[in-house]
C-alpha cells in the first residue's frame, strides 16, 4: 500500500470512529424496529446480535492474523484470486452501499419529521451528505482526529441526557424481562446481527491503523462498548416511555431529547442534543462514504479511491430518495438487515475456507 | 481555485433555514388548549394565545393589551384548528410554549377522545409532557374564566401550579405521556380535575375530602384544582377526591409527593381534630400474590408523621401511653382510609389506578404470558391488606398544651 506512516491512525482515534459509527444506531430507526419483536426484551437484542457477529469476527480475525499488515480487500485478492476477489469485495460493497443509502434516508426522514418539517427532503439529504463528503475528502485520519475531538463530548452529552431523564426512568417497566420469550429473543438478535456488520468491513481498513493489535483491540472495545451503549439506552427509553407506548414512538431517542429541560428556565434541552446530534451525524457518513469509496476502489484495485468519494455521496442520496415515505425504509431497512446478516455471518468462513484452501495449496508446492 | 471554492461555500451561510426559517416577533405563543366536543364528530378547539410583551420590559408599546388573548374554533382536529386560527389571529400560531391542555368532562368521557389525543400528538411541536387538566366545565368557559389575579402572564400561572401539585399531592401530576402511556395498559390514568364554577361546596371535617368545586372558599381566584379524574383505556370513567387522590398517590410505588398536611378525628375526643404532617418514609412496598385466583395484595406504607396541632389540647407530647394511643389510632385511620381507596377502584372503577399492574409484571416471565393472564380482570377480585408503618416524629414548638396546668395531675 502507498498510504505513508504520517496518514495512519492510532488505536484511540480508531476506537472513537466506531463509538460514534456504531454507537450512532442508538438514535435511529434500529431501536423501534427491536421494540416491536422484542418487546420488554428488546434492550438484550443488540447484545446478542454482537455476540453472534463476535463469532464470525474471531474466525475472520485468525485469517487477518496470519496476513497482517493487510486488509480485507488484499486478503480476499490473495486467497480468492481475482474473479472471487472482485467478487467478495463488490459484494461487500452492496452491501454497504444499500445499507448507508437506507440509514442516511432515516437519518433525513428523522431530521424532516422532528426539526425541519417544511424543508424538502432532498434539501436536507443534499446538505447532510455534502457535509459528510466535506469529511471524508479530508481522508480518513481526519475522520478519526474529529471522532477522537469529539468523543468525551458525545458520551458527556449522553450521560447528561440519562442523567435528566433520571426522575422519569422506572426500571419496573423492563418486566417481563423475557419479553416474547427466550427463543425468540435469540431469534432476533441473531436475525438483527448485521446491526454490527461493520466489525466485519472494518477489517478492510487494516492497512490504515499503525498496527494490527491497536486495530484488534480499537475495533473489539469499540464495538463492545457501543451494544453496551445502545443496549442501555434502549432501557433507559423503555423505562420512560413503558413497553406498549413504546411501538408507537417513531423516534425514541428524539423524543427522549424533547422530554429535556434544563431546571425551569430552559425548558427545551432538546436543540442542545439535536445539534450535538446533527454534527455525529456528519462524522458517521463521512465514514460511511470513506468505506464505500474504499471498498469499491479495491474491488476494481485502483489506489485512487479518494476520487470516488464524490460519486459514492451522489449514489447514496439517489439511492437513499428512492423510497416514498418513512415506513417503506423501515421495511427496506429490516430486508436488507436480514440478507446482509446471511453475508456478514457468511463471509468469513468462507474467507477461511479460502485461505485454507491456499495454504494446503502452497505448503504442496 | 479557492476563491472558487470559497465563493460555492460562502452563500450557504444565507440559505439557513431557508424553508423553516422562523421570525420571533411573528409567532403567536399559545400556552394552553382547550378542548370540547363539537357537532359532528368534531372538536372545539379553544386556544389561550399569550402576550408577550405583557410583564416584559417592552410594556411602554402595548400598554393597553390584554396579557393573553383567547379564540375558540371547530374543526375536525387540533391540528388543523391551528391553522385555521390564522383567519383570526395576525401571527403563526406556534405549540412551542404549550403547557396544558385543558379538556371539558363530556369530552373526556366520549369514546372519541382517545381518537382525538392520539391524533394531536403527532406534532412534533406538541410535548408529551403537557399537563393534562378535565375541567367540569367546558374547556372554553374554564380558560375565560381563568383570570388568575396574582399572575400577569397566563403561562406563569400552570408552571407555578405545576409546582403546588407535586407537594401538596391533592391532584395528580398528569401529563399527556401518562395518558397516552396508560390507554394501552391495564394500569388507570389520573388526570387533574379542576373547575371555575364552585355552586355545590359542601364542609367536610376533613379538610381534603373535596372534588374541584366543592372547597369551600369564598373570594379570590375562580379555579380550583382538587382530586383527580379516572381515565380507563383513555376514556373517563369516574372522579377521585382529593384524600383519596393522596393516598392513591402513595400507593404508588413510584410518587412525586413526598409529604403533606391532612387531619383525622382525636382519639380522646370526638369533636377535635388532629392535623399532622405526613412523610413518605421510604417507598411503598407492594407484595402480590398471584398463584391464587383471587390474588392476595400486602401493602406496607412507612410513614413519618409530625403532629401539628390537635384543639382537644391533650397532652400527647409528654404523656407516652397517650402518645401510643395517639400513634395507633392514627395508624388505623390511615389504614382504614386507604383501604377504602382501594375497595371503591375495586369496585367502583373495577381497575387499577396505582400502576400496580408494573409490579404484578414482574411475577411473569414473558409479555404474552402476563397479558393473558389480565391483571384488571384478577385485581377486581383481589384480596387487599394495608399495613401502614407510621412513627410520630416530633409534636411541634409547644411541648405541653395550654390547658395543663403547670405541675398539675390531669
Amino acid at each position: 500500500m502507498n498510504t505513508s506512516m504520517q496518514e495512519k491512525v492510532g488505536g484511540r482515534e480508531f476506537t472513537s470512529i466506531f463509538l460514534i459509527a456504531v454507537g450512532m444506531k442508538l438514535s435511529d430507526i434500529t431501536t423501534t424496529i427491536l421494540f416491536e419483536s422484542g418487546q420488554t426484551a428488546g434492550w438484550m437484542i443488540p447484545l446478542l446480535s454482537l455476540a453472534f457477529m463476535l463469532v464470525a469476527y474471531v474466525v475472520l480475525m485468525s485469517v487477518l492474523k496470519r496476513r497482517a499488515g493487510q486488509g480485507l480487500p488484499e486478503i480476499v485478492f490473495t486467497v480468492g484470486g481475482k474473479f472471487g476477489g472482485g467478487l467478495i469485495c463488490l459484494l461487500l460493497f452492496a452491501a454497504a452501499l444499500l445499507m448507508t443509502a437506507v440509514t442516511s434516508r432515516g437519518y433525513v426522514d428523522i431530521i424532516n419529521v422532528m426539526v425541519y418539517q417544511q424543508s424538502p427532503l432532498y434539501a436536507l439529504y443534499l446538505m447532510l451528505m455534502a457535509a459528510a463528503f466535506y469529511v471524508a475528502s479530508r481522508g480518513f485520519a481526519a475522520i478519526a482526529r474529529v471522532s477522537w475531538m469529539l468523543i468525551f463530548l458525545i458520551e458527556g452529552a449522553i450521560v447528561l441526557l440519562v442523567s435528566i431523564m433520571w426522575e422519569d426512568i422506572d426500571w419496573m417497566r423492563l418486566y417481563p424481562w423475557a419479553g416474547p420469550g427466550v427463543l425468540e429473543i435469540v431469534r432476533t438478535g441473531f436475525m438483527h446481527s448485521a446491526m454490527f456488520g461493520e466489525i466485519i468491513l472494518a477489517t478492510a481498513l487494516v492497512p490504515q491503523v499503525t498496527t494490527f493489535k491497536a486495530f484488534r483491540i480499537g475495533s473489539v472495545v469499540g464495538f463492545i462498548v457501543s451494544s453496551l451503549k445502545i443496549s442501555f439506552l434502549m432501557a433507559v427509553y423503555l423505562s420512560v416511555f413503558d413497553y406498549p407506548e413504546i411501538i408507537h414512538i417513531a423516534y425514541p431517542f428524539q423524543q427522549l431529547t424533547k422530554n429535556t429541560s434544563f431546571g425551569r428556565v430552559f425548558t427545551h434541552a432538546e436543540s442542545f442534543f439535536i445539534g450535538f446530534w446533527l454534527i455525529i451525524s456528519v462524522i458517521y457518513f463521512a465514514f460511511y462514504i470513506y468505506l464505500l469509496a474504499y471498498l469499491f476502489g479495491h474491488a476494481l484495485r485502483t489506489d485512487r479511491y479518494q476520487k470516488l468519494l464524490l460519486p459514492m455521496a451522489g449514489l447514496v442520496v439517489f439511492i437513499g430518495l428512492i423510497p416514498g415515505n418513512t415506513e417503506q425504509v423501515r421495511s427496506y431497512w429490516e430486508l436488507l438487515i436480514s440478507y446482509s446478516t446471511v453475508l456478514y455471518g457468511a463471509l468469513p468462513f468462507v474467507i477461511w475456507l479460502l485461505d485454507w484452501n491456499w495454504r494446503r495449496r502452497h505448503a504442496k508446492t | 481555485m479557492r476563491k472558487l471554492k470559497l465563493a460555492l461555500i460562502l452563500p450557504l451561510l444565507f440559505t439557513a433555514g431557508c424553508w423553516d426559517h422562523l421570525e420571533l416577533e411573528e409567532q403567536a405563543f399559545v400556552v394552553v388548549v382547550g378542548l370540547d366536543k363539537g357537532p359532528k364528530n368534531t372538536v372545539e378547539v379553544t386556544f389561550q394565545i399569550a402576550n408577550p410583551q405583557k410583564g416584559s420590559s417592552d410594556i411602554g408599546t402595548a400598554e393597553n393589551e390584554p396579557p393573553s388573548d383567547t379564540v375558540r374554533f371547530t374543526s375536525p382536529d387540533v391540528l388543523s384548528a391551528k391553522d385555521l386560527a390564522n383567519t383570526v389571529v395576525t401571527r403563526t400560531i406556534s405549540f412551542a410554549h404549550l403547557k396544558t391542555m385543558v379538556v371539558h368532562e363530556a369530552l373526556a368521557r366520549d369514546e372519541a377522545f382517545p381518537h382525538i389525543a392520539g391524533a394531536a400528538i403527532r406534532d412534533p411541536e406538541l410535548r408529551r409532557e403537557v399537563a393534562l387538566i378535565v375541567s367540569r366545565e367546558k374547556a372554553y368557559d374554564f380558560i375565560q374564566k381563568n383570570r388568575p389575579r396574582l399572575e400577569t402572564r397566563p403561562h406563569k400561572y400552570f408552571e407555578l401550579m405545576q409546582q403546588r401539585w407535586q407537594e401538596t399531592g391533592y391532584v395528580p401530576f398528569s401529563t399527556l405521556n401518562q395518558y397516552l402511556q396508560q390507554q394501552v395498559v391495564d394500569s388507570m390514568f389520573l388526570a387533574i380535575y379542576a373547575t371555575t364554577d364552585s355552586k355545590d361546596y359542601r364542609v367536610s371535617r376533613h379538610e381534603d375530602n373535596y372534588l374541584a368545586g366543592q372547597v369551600p372558599k369564598r373570594s379570590g381566584d375562580t379555579v380550583q384544582m382538587m382530586g383527580a379524574a379516572v381515565f380507563q383505556n383513555g376514556c373517563m370513567i369516574g372522579t377521585l377526591t382529593g384524600q383519596q387522590m393522596r393516598w392513591a398517590q402513595l400507593l404508588r410505588h413510584k410518587s412525586s409527593i413526598s409529604s403533606f398536611i391532612t387531619s383525622f378525628t382525636d382519639p380522646l375526643d370526638d369533636r377535635a381534630m388532629v392535623t399532622v404532617r405526613l412523610f413518605k418514609n421510604g417507598r411503598t412496598k407492594i407484595q402480590l400474590n398471584l398463584a391464587k385466583e383471587k390474588p392476595d395484595i400486602r401493602v406496607t406504607m412507612p410513614l413519618r408523621a409530625q403532629i401539628l396541632s390537635f384543639t382537644s389540647l391533650q397532652p400527647y407530647a409528654t404523656d407516652t401511653e397517650k402518645q401510643m394511643l395517639l400513634e395507633r389510632h392514627l395508624k388505623e385511620e390511615i389504614e382504614k382510609e386507604v383501604l377504602g381507596v382501594i375497595r371503591m377502584s375495586q369496585r367502583k372503577f373495577q381497575g387499577d389506578p396505582f400502576e400496580w399492574e408494573l409490579i404484578a409484571r414482574k411475577h411473569f416471565r414473558t409479555m404474552p404470558a402476563f397479558q393473558a393472564y389480565g391483571w384488571s380482570r384478577h385485581f377486581k377480585k383481589a384480596n387487599a391488606e394495608v399495613n401502614v408503618d407510621l412513627r410520630i416524629e416530633n409534636f411541634g414548638k409547644q411541648r405541653t398544651p395550654y390547658s395543663e396546668k403547670v405541675n398539675g395531675s390531669d
